[in-house]
């Protein structure tokens, strides 16, 4: 069942060309539940054989919108693509558990990502992935660990809003 | 780098004689017979070979698509393919196409770069050129940990990608 939306803008709820909540002084919220749902927009191109691939996903800090202060369709809207309009484009869904995945480098380093709210000034629930390492809170993954969490991560991601174009 | 000299667009873009290259054959029935067998499956080849080249020319014409993209194109701020990459993936296609290897798809990857995409079965494999110049190939199925392999833009390495991926994807 997806997450409601409890503190979304007022303004969704009577039509559906609403805007996403923007920060307007909210503060940062650290905490994800692990069923929170994160959403990111996609184009067709990006789909073959019922799969997301994995190159529409960059690194560092892969960008997407968190369910906790957004719908799905807000990561299409303008407010949330600094400004830009992508008629057909849709949206893909992961639960934030399904998202924390990791990779081990050929030295046995483990990178594993995590999610992080860092809003947007019209995008509240502007959140990214960060990769920790047992060193550090924001690793960079060496390339063969950054292509695996990528192709792991276009394994957890399904598709929220089919894409048509 | 071998290759075989491709015309841009058509591969073949003048009408063959046929007729004139066959001998009929004259005498018994099992000589026709066998002449008919050798000449369908020559005619099967042939259209095989076609088909590979419509291909080839289909994800040129991806490749073409991919260089016209502009910064942002994602709307993540992903670069534009560097023509040095999309240069090292149309040299990749022909020797892929000369090896009569073809891969599914070439799109655009949002690290900066392109991808040449292999799909069998449940099996994917690819090749993604990057702006920065590094070079990786992707060999993955639904279950099993990716195998990852760094290579650079030379000759020697794409022939050991094809070489890895016609193994991984035939097996």
């Amino acid at each position: 069942m997806m997450p409601t939306n409890p503190e979304h803008s007022p303004l969704s709820e009577a039509t559906l060309q609403a805007r996403p909540t923007h920060q307007e002084g909210r503060t940062v919220v650290d905490s994800f539940d692990s069923e929170e749902f994160l959403y990111r927009r996609y184009a067709l191109v990006h789909f073959a054989d019922g799969q997301i691939l994995p190159q529409s996903i960059s690194f560092p800090k892969p960008s997407f919108n968190r369910s906790k202060f957004s719908r799905a369709e807000d990561v299409l809207h303008v407010d949330c693509c600094d400004g830009k309009k992508l008629p057909g484009w849709g949206v893909l869904e992961s639960s934030t558990s399904d998202l924390c995945v990791s990779a081990e480098s050929g030295d046995k380093r483990k990178f594993t990502l995590y999610p992080k709210h860092v809003p947007k000034p019209t995008c509240y629930a502007h959140s990214e992935l960060w990769c920790s390492s047992p060193s550090s809170e924001d690793a960079k993954p060496t390339e063969s660990s950054k292509e695996k969490l990528r192709i792991l991560l276009s394994r957890a991601l399904k598709v929220k809003i089919p894409a048509t174009a | 780098m071998p290759t075989i000299a491709l015309p841009s667009k058509r591969v073949f873009s003048e009408s063959r004689h046929v007729r004139e290259e066959i001998t009929w054959p004259s005498g018994s029935s099992s000589k026709v017979l066998t002449f008919f067998r050798q000449f369908i499956a020559e005619a099967g080849s042939t259209s095989r070979f076609l088909q590979i080249a419509k291909t080839y020319q289909e994800l040129r014409s991806s490749l073409d698509t991919c260089a016209t993209l502009a910064d942002n194109w994602d709307s993540y701020g992903a670069a534009k393919p560097a023509r040095h990459s999309i240069e090292a993936a149309d040299r990749f296609l022909q020797k892929l196409f000369t090896a009569l290897f073809m891969p599914n798809r070439v799109i655009p990857s949002a690290e900066g770069g392109v991808a040449v995409y292999f799909n069998c079965d449940n099996k994917t494999a690819y090749v993604e050129y990057r702006n920065s110049k590094e070079v990786i190939l992707a060999m993955f199925d639904d279950q099993s940990d990716p195998i990852i392999v760094e290579l650079t833009e030379n000759d020697a390495d794409e022939s050991r990608a094809l070489s890895l991926i016609r193994s991984y994807i035939t097996s």
